[in-house]
C-alpha cells in the first residue's frame, strides 16, 4: 500500500459527511413530495411513525438514536403529522435524517487499524496452531497458509490508488468482514468502510473494532423509506470522498450455501450515483472500481443454522433456526480450531475489477466492451443535449446489468474445495435414490442410507472430469487437490474436512461405502456447486 | 454534440425502411443519415435527396445517436462489428427484426449489445410495413426498450399523421412476441390450404396468442405484451390473405412442399423461421410451457410431422380450461 489510505482521514470528516447525506436526502423528499403532492411529507413521515411503532412494540426503545427511538417521539408525530404545516414536516424531516445519520456513521481511528493489524492475524494464529503447537515464529505463515488470497493483485493495488473501490463479496459468515479486512491488508489493499448489522455491534469487544475500523451501523429492523434513503445517502456521500467501501450485494449471508445470484441492488447503485454525481460535477476522471470477491471456505460456522433457515423457508415448517454460533465466543474459537486441521480452510479470490457498469477495466482504469475494445465511460451518462447527470430510470437499468455483470462473475471465481465436492457427489446420488422425493424428503430419507463405494468412486470421478472441463475454460475454478488429485485421495480429504467441526457428522465412511448422516449439511455445502450445473 | 446530431436519426441498410424514412425525412424536414453497409449502387437506394449518405459507420456514428438498423439476421452480426468500433454509450440502436438469429435463437439485441457497447437498445416491430406506409396507408408499431429515452426518442422522431407508435419497456416481451406469431401465422396457412374453416381460424386466434402469451413469459417479459402491437396486433396482419411471408410458408407446408422448395421461394424469411419455431419449441418444452402450436410446426419443419396430422394431433390435445 502506497500513500496513505484514504479512510485514515474518516475522522475529520465525519461532520461533514453526516451533514451533506443530511442535506441530500433532505432535499430528494422534499423534491418528490413537491413534484407529487398527492405523495407529500405526511405520507413520508406517517410510513415512518407507522413501521417505528411496530419496531419498538416488537423491540423495545432504542435508547440510541435519542428521542426519535422513543415511543413518544413517533406517537405524538402520528398525531400531529396530518395537521402539521410544512415548515414543521420539513424540520421533523430533517431531524429525523440527522439522527439516524448520526448513528450509522462509523469511525475510523488509525491507532485501532494498527493494533487490530497486530492483533488479529496473532490472534488468528494462535487459534488456528492450538492444535498443531508451531512456534511462535511460524504462526503468520501458517495463517498464511490456511487462508489463500489469489487474484490480479497488482492491477486492484494500481485501481485503488486510481479510484475509488468497491469491494463485493459473496456472503457465507458473519467471521467474513473481519477476514476480508486481514485479507485486503495481506493483499496490500486499502482498509475499507462497510456496512454491518446493528446486532453485530451487541458484542462488546466486537463492536469496540468495528466501530473503530469504518464499520457503519445499518440496523435491519427499520424498515421505512427514509431510513433506507438515509444509508443509501450515506453510501454515495463516502463514495463521492473517494472512502473505499465493501458491499455484501448479496443482502445477507448465504442461506442455502449456493453462490449469489438474487444480489440487493441498492447499495451497488450508489456506485453509479455517486460516479454520475462526479460526472455532473465536471469530474470524469473520479472513477470507481467494483471488486468482485468470493470467499470460499472448507467449513461454515453457522452453517447448520443457515441451512435450516432456508430450509424452513422452501416449506419446511418444523426446523428450528439454532442459536447463532457466531454469539459465542467459545464456539468461534472451537470452530477456528477445528478448521486449522484442514489443508486449506478458506480461498479468497478477487475477481477482475469492473468499471461501475460491469465493464472489465484495466491497471489504468481503462473500461472495455465485451469485444475487447475501450469504451468511453462516461459517454453512458450523457443525456441527449450533451449533459452529464443522472437518470433515475436509466441508471436503475444499469445497476441491474452491473448486478448481472457481477453474478456471471461470481460463479466464474467461485473455487470449488473438497468438502464441497464431496457434499454434492453424496447429495446427488440420496437424489438418484429416492428419485420421486422432494427435496425435504430426500432430507429425511437420506439419512443413514449407505453409498457403497464403487458408486462414491465413479461419480466423484465423472464430477472431477466436468469439472476440470469446466475450470479448463474458465467458467469456474477449483483447488488444485479437486482437480489433481486421484478420486480415493481426494475423497478421504473432504471426508476428514467434513466430519471436523460440525457435531452431527455428515458422513461416516465405512468398509464398504460412505453413511449419510446430516443431510442438511451435504445439502448446504454441496450447493455451492448448483452453480456448475447452469454450466454443465 | 452538434444540432444536426441531435435531430438526425441513422439508418443502417437499404431497402422499404431506408425509403419510409426518407419519406418522413421529406414530410417532415427530418434529417436522415444512410449507411447501405453493402455493396450498392448509388442507383438502387432510389431517389435520397434529402439523405445524407455516410461513407462508413463512423460517419454514421458522428453524425447520429439513434441508429434504426434495418438489416436482416445474417447480416447483423458483422454489421454490429463495424458499428462496434465507433459507436460510444450515448448511442442507442433499434431493430426492425421479428425473429430470432438462425443457428444461435438469439434475438437481435442480444446480438447488438454482445458486439458493441450499446446499451439504450430496441426492437421495432408489430403490424408495421413500410411498403403500406409508402403507399399510402396509415401504419402503426410498438418500440420496446427497457430505456424510457429510447421510446421517447423514435416516438418524437417517427410519429407522422399517418404512422402511430406506441411504446413498451418490456424489450423481452416485445421482441419474443414479435418472433412467436410467426410460427402461428404460418399455422394460418396451413389451416386456409386444409379449408378448416372460420371456427378454427378462430380457436388458432385465440389459442395462438395465448401460446404466445406463455412462451413471452418463459423469456422474461410479460404475458400481456402478447395481447400488444407485437403480438396480437402483428399477428392479424400476417393472416389476412395474401399474407405475410410465414402465412405463405404455412400454405407451402401444406401443400407438402419440400423445406427446400420453402426455403428457395422465401429465402431468409423460412430460414428465420424455421430456426424460430425450432427454438421456441425448445425452450417451451425446457421451461415445461406448453407449446403446441409452434411444437406442431417445429416437428414439421423437421419432417417428422405431416399437416394433416398436425391437426389431428392439436385437436386430440386432452381438454383444458381458457
Amino acid at each position: 500500500m502506497g500513500a496513505r489510505p484514504r479512510l485514515f482521514d474518516f475522522n475529520q470528516e465525519r461532520d461533514r459527511i453526516i451533514r451533506d447525506a443530511t442535506e441530500r436526502v433532505f432535499q430528494i423528499h422534499v423534491a418528490r413530495a413537491e413534484a407529487n403532492p398527492s405523495q407529500g411529507l405526511e405520507y413520508l413521515l406517517n410510513e415512518a411513525a407507522f413501521r417505528e411503532l411496530e419496531r419498538l412494540t416488537r423491540f423495545g426503545p432504542d435508547d440510541e438514536i435519542g428521542e426519535v427511538g422513543s415511543f413518544g417521539f413517533w406517537r405524538g408525530l402520528a398525531r400531529r403529522v396530518g395537521s402539521a404545516g410544512e415548515g414543521e414536516k420539513r424540520r421533523v424531516l430533517k431531524r429525523l435524517v440527522r439522527s439516524y445519520l448520526t448513528d450509522i456513521a462509523g469511525n475510523f481511528d488509525p491507532r485501532v487499524y494498527q493494533f487490530a493489524n497486530q492483533v488479529l492475524p496473532v490472534g488468528l494464529s494462535l487459534l488456528f496452531n492450538a492444535q498443531g503447537g508451531g512456534v511462535p515464529g511460524s504462526r503468520f505463515r501458517r495463517l498464511r497458509d490456511r487462508i489463500q488470497i489469489e487474484g490480479d493483485l497488482d492491477t486492484l493495488r494500481a485501481l485503488a490508488q486510481r479510484g475509488t473501490m468497491i469491494v463485493a463479496p459473496t456472503h457465507l459468515s458473519n467471521l467474513d468482514s473481519p477476514v476480508i479486512g486481514w485479507a485486503l491488508k495481506e493483499a496490500g489493499l486499502p482498509p475499507v468502510t462497510y456496512g454491518a448489522g446493528k446486532n453485530l455491534f451487541t458484542n462488546r469487544l466486537l463492536s469496540y473494532f468495528m466501530h473503530n475500523l469504518g464499520a457503519y451501523r445499518v440496523d435491519r429492523r427499520i424498515s421505512h423509506g427514509i431510513y433506507k434513503s438515509c444509508l443509501k445517502a450515506y453510501s454515495e456521500v463516502l463514495l463521492e470522498r473517494g472512502f473505499h467501501s465493501l458491499f455484501f450485494p448479496g443482502g445477507t449471508r448465504s442461506r442455502s450455501g449456493e453462490v449469489e445470484r438474487h444480489l440487493k441492488l441498492g447499495l451497488l447503485g450508489t456506485g453509479l450515483t455517486a460516479y454520475a454525481r462526479g460526472l455532473e460535477a465536471g469530474r470524469p476522471d473520479k472513477k470507481l472500481f467494483v471488486v468482485p470477491m468470493t470467499l470460499n471456505c472448507s467449513l461454515v460456522l453457522e452453517a447448520e443454522g443457515l441451512i435450516n433457515d432456508y430450509l424452513r423457508a422452501v416449506g419446511r415448517e418444523y426446523f428450528l433456526l439454532p442459536n447463532d454460533p457466531f454469539d459465542s465466543p467459545a464456539e468461534v474459537a472451537r470452530f477456528v480450531t477445528k478448521i486449522a486441521t484442514m489443508q486449506t480452510s478458506m480461498v479468497i479470490r478477487l475477481g477482475e475489477p469492473m468499471d461501475i457498469l460491469g465493464h472489465r477495466v484495466d491497471a489504468e482504469g481503462v473500461s472495455y466492451d465485451g469485444q475487447g475494445r475501450p469504451v468511453r465511460l462516461e459517454t453512458f451518462f450523457e443525456g441527449p443535449d450533451g449533459s452529464y447527470g443522472l437518470s433515475p430510470e436509466r441508471d436503475r437499468i444499469y445497476t441491474r446489468q452491473t448486478g448481472e455483470a457481477l453474478v456471471e462473475a461470481y460463479v466464474r471465481e467461485t473455487v470449488i474445495l473438497p468438502t464441497q465436492f464431496l457434499a454434492y457427489v453424496l447429495f446427488e446420488a440420496a437424489r438418484r435414490h429416492f428419485p420421486e422425493l422432494d427435496l425435504v424428503r430426500v432430507l429425511r430419507f437420506g439419512q443413514d442410507l449407505h453409498i457403497p463405494w464403487d458408486e462414491v468412486n465413479a461419480e466423484a470421478g465423472r464430477l472431477q472430469a466436468i469439472l476440470r472441463e469446466a475450470v479448463r475454460a474458465g467458467r469456474i475454478r477449483a483447488l488444485a487437490s479437486v482437480l489433481e488429485k486421484s478420486v480415493p485421495e481426494l475423497i478421504d480429504e473432504a471426508l476428514v474436512g467434513l466430519n471436523v467441526y460440525h457435531a452431527k457428522a455428515p458422513v461416516e465412511a465405512t468398509g464398504q461405502g460412505i453413511r449419510l448422516g446430516n443431510m442438511e449439511l451435504l445439502c448446504y455445502y454441496g450447493n455451492r456447486l448448483r452453480a456448475l450445473e447452469e454450466l454443465a | 454534440m452538434s444540432e444536426s446530431s441531435e435531430r438526425a436519426i441513422g439508418v443502417v441498410g437499404q431497402g422499404p425502411w431506408m425509403k419510409m424514412l426518407v419519406d418522413l425525412a421529406r414530410t417532415h424536414g427530418r434529417r436522415v443519415v444512410l449507411w447501405a453497409a453493402g455493396d450498392v449502387e448509388a442507383d438502387d437506394l432510389g431517389d435520397l435527396s434529402g439523405v445524407t449518405v455516410a461513407a462508413d459507420a463512423e460517419l454514421l456514428c458522428e453524425s447520429s445517436r439513434t441508429i434504426l438498423m434495418a438489416t436482416t439476421f445474417p447480416e447483423l452480426p458483422s454489421i454490429c462489428e463495424r458499428l462496434g468500433e465507433h459507436v460510444q454509450g450515448h448511442h442507442q440502436v433499434v431493430h426492425t427484426l421479428q425473429g430470432m438469429e438462425p443457428g444461435t435463437g438469439r434475438f437481435a439485441t442480444e446480438i447488438i449489445t454482445e458486439l458493441t457497447c450499446v446499451r439504450q437498445v430496441g426492437a421495432l416491430v408489430g403490424p408495421i410495413y413500410p411498403d403500406m406506409y409508402l403507399e399510402g396507408k396509415p401504419c402503426g408499431a410498438i418500440i420496446g426498450s427497457e430505456f424510457p429515452q429510447v421510446i421517447d426518442h423514435l416516438q418524437g422522431w417517427l410519429t407522422s399523421p399517418r404512422l402511430r407508435l406506441y411504446g413498451s419497456r418490456d424489450l423481452a416481451g416485445v421482441e419474443t412476441a414479435a418472433a412467436a406469431v410467426r410460427p402461428i401465422a404460418a399455422a394460418f396457412g396451413l389451416a386456409s390450404v386444409l379449408e378448416l374453416g372460420p371456427s378454427a381460424r378462430g380457436m388458432l386466434m385465440a389459442r395462438g396468442v395465448a401460446e404466445v402469451a406463455r412462451l413471452v413469459e418463459a423469456f422474461g417479459g410479460n404475458a400481456r405484451t402478447a395481447f400488444g402491437m407485437a403480438g396480437l396486433g402483428s399477428l392479424a396482419t400476417q393472416v389476412e390473405p395474401p399474407g405475410a411471408s410465414a402465412y405463405q410458408i404455412g400454405e407451402m407446408l401444406a401443400r407438402g412442399e419440400s423445406l427446400e422448395a420453402i426455403v428457395e421461394a422465401h429465402g431468409a424469411r423460412a430460414r428465420d423461421l424455421i430456426e424460430t419455431s425450432r427454438q421456441l419449441s425448445a425452450r417451451a418444452e425446457e421451461d415445461g410451457v406448453a407449446s403446441h402450436i409452434v411444437g406442431a410446426l417445429a416437428r414439421m419443419f423437421s419432417g417428422e410431422l405431416s399437416a394433416p396430422a398436425a391437426m389431428r394431433e392439436l385437436f386430440a390435445l386432452r381438454q383444458m380450461m381458457e
